[in-house]
């Protein structure tokens, strides 16, 4: 059976070129060094979804969900426009766009639209979903105030200077009519995650704590991000002229369960946890919900 | 439906087995009993809790405030994990164990190292320290031992004893709660149970059988609530073993390395995985060997 008619739109045209690329020929770019880190990245990512259907998991999606949509639903209303920066596979994308947001997703990996559409299908969201590939620097592209809402889960930690950071919130916030949510690694959480990317070696914990980044590239996905302690993202976000309604602990569950046999619901977590502001520093995400002036 | 036992010597070892549980459950020792048994095997459970970390601070901490002969009482000794290399570096130190065992493995190593005019081994547990006299130690330490109870009234108890037999110093440590329940200790159920009940009440309920443990946890500030309520001076508080929490076993130089950094921010201080106290007793006036080093105050 075809797919309907649901076209992803080439921001980028040289992002084209990156999904018709073979595997082999992504990982030749990647192993050789004379590709841009910013590509080395995308292409990474575009494996990364080769490989699985999504990258953020059900659990933890729902952990984002479940402080996310209440807040849009009450600063942007149903069936408000939402720009998802870095859609992914779309495990945000399509629960906003099922609970009746106009959904723009944005990504620069097109095996990723392609799963997303796909899933939109499957989802009869199709015609809430408009999808586009592209990296962050396509974003100029839209004009000011394009969209109600400007999501953007577990993009910003991959600015990896505070010049990128910051043309980055200039453009979500010129892009947002009403609000952001916007996350960010939290620091003390990724030292405490035991995270693959980090060695079992003095330097790079103390490297992560000093500069809040790790800078070794390597293995699937990205492995270059910037962290940040509650304040600083704080800080951050009202330096960028946001209004900041709720800051969020979100993740508990890989910091803390990391070596844990057994399962437990991440849900749990967060409620045992609630109000802690010494645990809060510790779930391996800070989600902020904040509104445009 | 009744046991039948096909041998005598089978149904004797069951009986004695029942008679040691009941024995021990009411004489509330069988953490003891554990504890002898998993020495024997050869194991030591605190082996791979006790960070290599805290050998140093206490080394130098003693060393700076005691002379090279000073008589220290050791609370918990195991297998002799401290005991030995303070006895190394020159101390006289009784040996305190509820598990035979493990006293008969440090009697073994003190022999083979030519150290048994400094050790001395004495089967007891907190419970017996009250024959002892007051003041008759230089320092007194309990390493991965005071937090095996109930509660922190229990620690508290414990603490002062022990600044009772000490004539100079004390130091022992506690579990750090956010550290623990943030390691991903392997042995811990992750249960939400376990966690709510970390968290909520600061002990784990008794998770083997055989050791019936109970652990006391608490955050930084309580310990430092409780150094401040018992009778000890110039208190120092250290965060130890902050590379336990964050899930991988550092070599020692590094692990210290990380420690001493990670030491300085407020913020990651309730993250190590032991909170190390060292101080001064108050209970005796007169002073220990040494009374010209306070213990420099925490910043």
């Amino acid at each position: 059976m075809g797919l309907p008619h649901l076209t992803i739109r080439f921001i980028d045209e040289s992002l084209r070129g990156l999904g018709k690329a073979s595997t082999r020929q992504l990982q030749r770019g990647i192993a050789r060094g004379n590709w841009s880190e910013e590509w080395r990245e995308i292409a990474r990512y575009e494996l990364a979804y080769r490989r699985c259907a999504t990258l953020m998991s059900e659990a933890e999606g729902d952990l984002y969900l479940r402080r996310i949509l209440p807040y849009l639903k009450s600063t942007v209303g149903a069936g408000g426009s939402v720009l998802d920066i870095g859609a992914g596979a779309g495990r945000l994308a399509i629960a906003l766009a099922r609970c009746g947001f106009e959904l723009h997703a944005i990504d620069p990996s097109p095996s990723a639209l392609c799963r997303l559409r796909k899933r939109a299908v499957r989802e009869g969201v199709e015609g809430k979903l408009h999808m586009y590939c592209g990296r962050a620097c396509d974003l100029r592209r839209f004009p000011d105030g394009a969209f109600d809402c400007c999501l953007s889960i577990q993009t910003l930690m991959y600015c990896m200077d505070a010049g990128a950071t910051r043309s980055f919130m200039t453009t979500c916030v010129r892009l947002a009519r009403k609000a952001v949510c916007i996350d960010m690694v939290s620091k003390y959480g990724a030292l405490m995650a035991g995270l693959e990317e980090i060695r079992p070696c003095a330097s790079d914990h103390l490297s992560l704590w000093r500069c809040g980044r790790i800078l070794r590239p390597g293995g699937g996905g990205s492995e270059r991000f910037q962290c940040m302690t509650t304040d600083e993202f704080r800080h951050m976000l009202a330096k960028a002229g946001l209004v900041l309604d709720c800051i969020a602990p979100v993740g508990y569950r890989q910091v803390v369960l990391k070596n844990r046999k057994g399962g437990c619901g991440c849900e749990e977590l967060e409620h045992i946890f609630e109000g802690d502001p010494r645990a809060s520093e510790l779930s391996l995400f800070i989600l902020g919900l904040c509104r445009t002036t | 439906m009744s046991i039948q036992f096909m041998s005598e010597r089978l149904k004797q070892l069951h009986c004695r087995v029942v008679e040691l549980l009941g024995w021990s459950e009411q004489a509330g020792i069988k953490q003891a009993l554990g504890y002898s048994l998993a020495y024997l095997e050869g194991r030591d459970p605190f082996q791979a809790r006790a960070p290599d970390t805290y050998l140093s601070p206490l080394l130098a901490f003693l060393t700076d405030h005691l002379d090279e002969e000073a008589r220290l009482l050791e609370v918990g000794a195991g297998t002799g994990r401290f005991t030995i290399p303070l006895a190394k570096a020159g101390f006289h130190v009784d040996a305190v164990e509820p598990a035979a065992t493990g006293l008969e493995t440090i009697a073994e190593k003190a022999r083979q190292l030519g150290l048994e005019d400094r050790i001395q081994c004495l089967c007891g547990s907190y419970d017996c320290l009250g024959d002892l006299d007051s003041g008759a130690y230089d320092g007194c330490l309990a390493l991965q031992s005071i937090m095996y109870c109930d509660d922190l009234d229990t620690v508290r108890t414990r603490v002062a004893e022990l600044s009772r037999l000490a004539r100079s110093v004390i130091a022992f440590d506690l579990v750090s709660k956010y550290g623990y329940i943030f390691a991903g200790v392997p042995d811990v159920p992750a249960t939400m149970e376990t966690i709510r009940t970390i968290y909520e009440q600061g002990t784990m309920p008794g998770k083997d059988t055989h050791r019936k443990e109970r652990l006391c946890f608490a955050t930084y500030d309580q310990v430092a609530e409780l150094v401040a309520q018992s009778p000890l001076s110039s208190p120092r508080m250290l965060p130890v073993g902050y590379d336990m929490v964050m899930g991988c076993r550092l070599p020692a130089a590094e692990a210290t390395i990380v420690d001493e950094f990670f030491r300085t921010d407020p913020n990651m201080r309730d993250l190590s995985m032991f909170f190390l106290v060292l101080a001064n007793s108050q209970s005796h006036p007169e002073g220990g060997t040494k009374r010209s080093g306070q213990v420099p105050q925490n910043s």
